[in-house]
């Protein structure tokens, strides 16, 4: 099973009113397995580069291996969203407008990872680029209901 | 009702607090780190054994010293031998070879190493099938043109049979910035101190030719793009007709990472504690200029 579905936990709550409408949504769900570089080496793809002297950005002899498969997990993900809202009844048919804020905590829930070298001194530094999901997003909706 | 507002009012506040707790992040220095071998080793038909290097893997975010991670039959008590017979270690050239081997065509070779690292003992083995026969090129010069010019050069050779998958490497004898070609065809112009810092993007080419499967040796030809060179120089261009091993390592070596970030092995054929590349090719050089 590929790790991108690999959820241990998943919690949804929800809540909501009439009228005044008012809603709640919470999601919590573990992070996925991940498969990282777990460490570095120096080969040159290309035999006949060896030797060849090379700027330290961007070496192309500089490989990454995997660590264990699957040995890091994303950190957890988590949302609130929240609606505010007023519905009128008009006899046959119902007017209403709503409010909505996705991820009211602008939280940064990572959706995948890249990886970057930079040399900094004799070190290279190997950092971690994290990709992140939707941040606040407010939306306003009207629903005609007949 | 009131006692439904107050536990909304604590079920709201619950998840905002549970919700804001510190934004997530990873952190590469907590990432697994594993011991390798790293086997660096080529071998070419009608020559002797030589410039095989035996290093090992580094932790990230380690210091790029190549006197720590260059295994040594001193500090780590390196034993390599193909086919049985002991290589020889030089320091000088920090690589292993033998005069005691001259490798033919079509013959099978085992590659044997044992390494202490961090006082605990490794070990890898590897082999290979070197290619049936040799090859030739149709012409080594490839002449001299002018970077404006229509044409550019073209390298032909004969193919192997049973051989299926060619690498040319097209390098630059002194790239400087002094005769980068800014007035190319693809980045007109690019800044100076950008050129300089992504120097190694325009240096080192290779072209690939795969699945290119003959029974009998047929004249092929490969078209070097001017993406493939980006200075007034001369080049270095060679031929590799290598085996399978050669051929994984080259295509999969730098490709290990899925969109989603996962990392994967490289196709390697090394068994036991080691990673990298034992391989066999024939290898024919020829050269070009390009002028302004």
């Amino acid at each position: 099973m590929s790790s991108l579905f690999d959820d241990n936990h998943s919690e949804n709550l929800a809540q909501g009113e009439s009228q005044w409408i008012t809603g709640l949504n919470f999601i919590y769900a573990s992070g996925q397995p991940l498969t990282t570089p777990g460490s570095a080496y120096y080969l040159n793809t290309v035999p006949d580069w060896k030797g060849t002297p090379k700027v330290p950005d961007n070496d192309p002899s500089y490989l990454l291996y995997p660590g264990a498969i699957n040995g890091t997990r994303l950190p957890a993900y988590s949302r609130l969203d929240f609606s505010f809202g007023y519905e009128k009844n008009y006899g046959s048919w119902k007017l209403g407008v709503t409010l909505q804020i996705y991820n009211i905590g602008n939280r940064q829930n990572i959706w995948f990872v890249n990886y970057n070298q930079e040399k900094s001194g004799d070190t290279v530094v190997q950092t971690v680029k994290e990709v992140n999901m939707l941040p606040l997003l407010p939306s306003l909706g009207v629903t005609i209901t007949f | 009702m009131k006692m439904k507002l107050i536990l909304s009012l604590v079920l709201i506040s619950g998840l905002m607090i549970l919700n804001g707790c510190g934004d997530p992040s990873i952190d590469p220095l907590s990432f697994s780190y594993e011991p390798k071998i790293v086997v660096n080793a080529i071998i070419y038909p009608g020559e002797q054994i030589n410039d095989i290097q035996i290093t090992r893997n580094i932790p990230l975010n380690s210091a790029v010293d190549s006197n720590k991670f260059m295994l040594t039959p001193g500090v780590n008590r390196v034993v390599v031998t193909v086919n049985g017979i002991p290589l020889d270690y030089d320091p000088a050239t920090k690589s292993y070879g033998t005069d005691k081997i001259v490798v033919g065509y079509a013959s099978l070779y085992k590659l044997e190493v044992s390494a202490e690292i961090e006082g605990k003992l490794y070990s890898a083995s590897a082999q290979t099938t070197t290619p049936t026969q040799d090859f030739t090129l149709v012409n080594s010069q490839l002449g001299t043109l002018r970077y404006s010019d229509p044409v550019t050069p073209k390298v032909e050779f004969t193919t192997i049979p049973g051989v299926d998958f060619y690498l040319v490497s097209v390098l630059p004898e002194h790239p400087t910035l002094d005769n980068f070609i800014f007035e190319n065809s693809y980045n007109p112009n690019p800044d100076r101190e950008d050129v300089a810092k992504e120097l190694n993007i325009y240096v080192f080419h290779s072209i690939q030719a795969q699945n290119i499967l003959t029974s009998s040796p047929v004249n092929y030809g490969i078209e070097i793009r001017k993406f493939n060179y980006w200075f007034y120089d001369t080049y270095r261009v060679v031929v590799y007709a290598g085996d399978q091993n050669f051929r994984n390592f080259v295509i999969t070596s730098q490709n290990v990472k899925d969109a989603e970030g996962n990392f994967h092995e490289p196709l390697i054929n090394i068994k036991g504690d080691g990673i990298g590349v034992f391989a066999s090719a024939v290898k024919k050089v020829a050269s070009f200029t390009i002028t302004r």
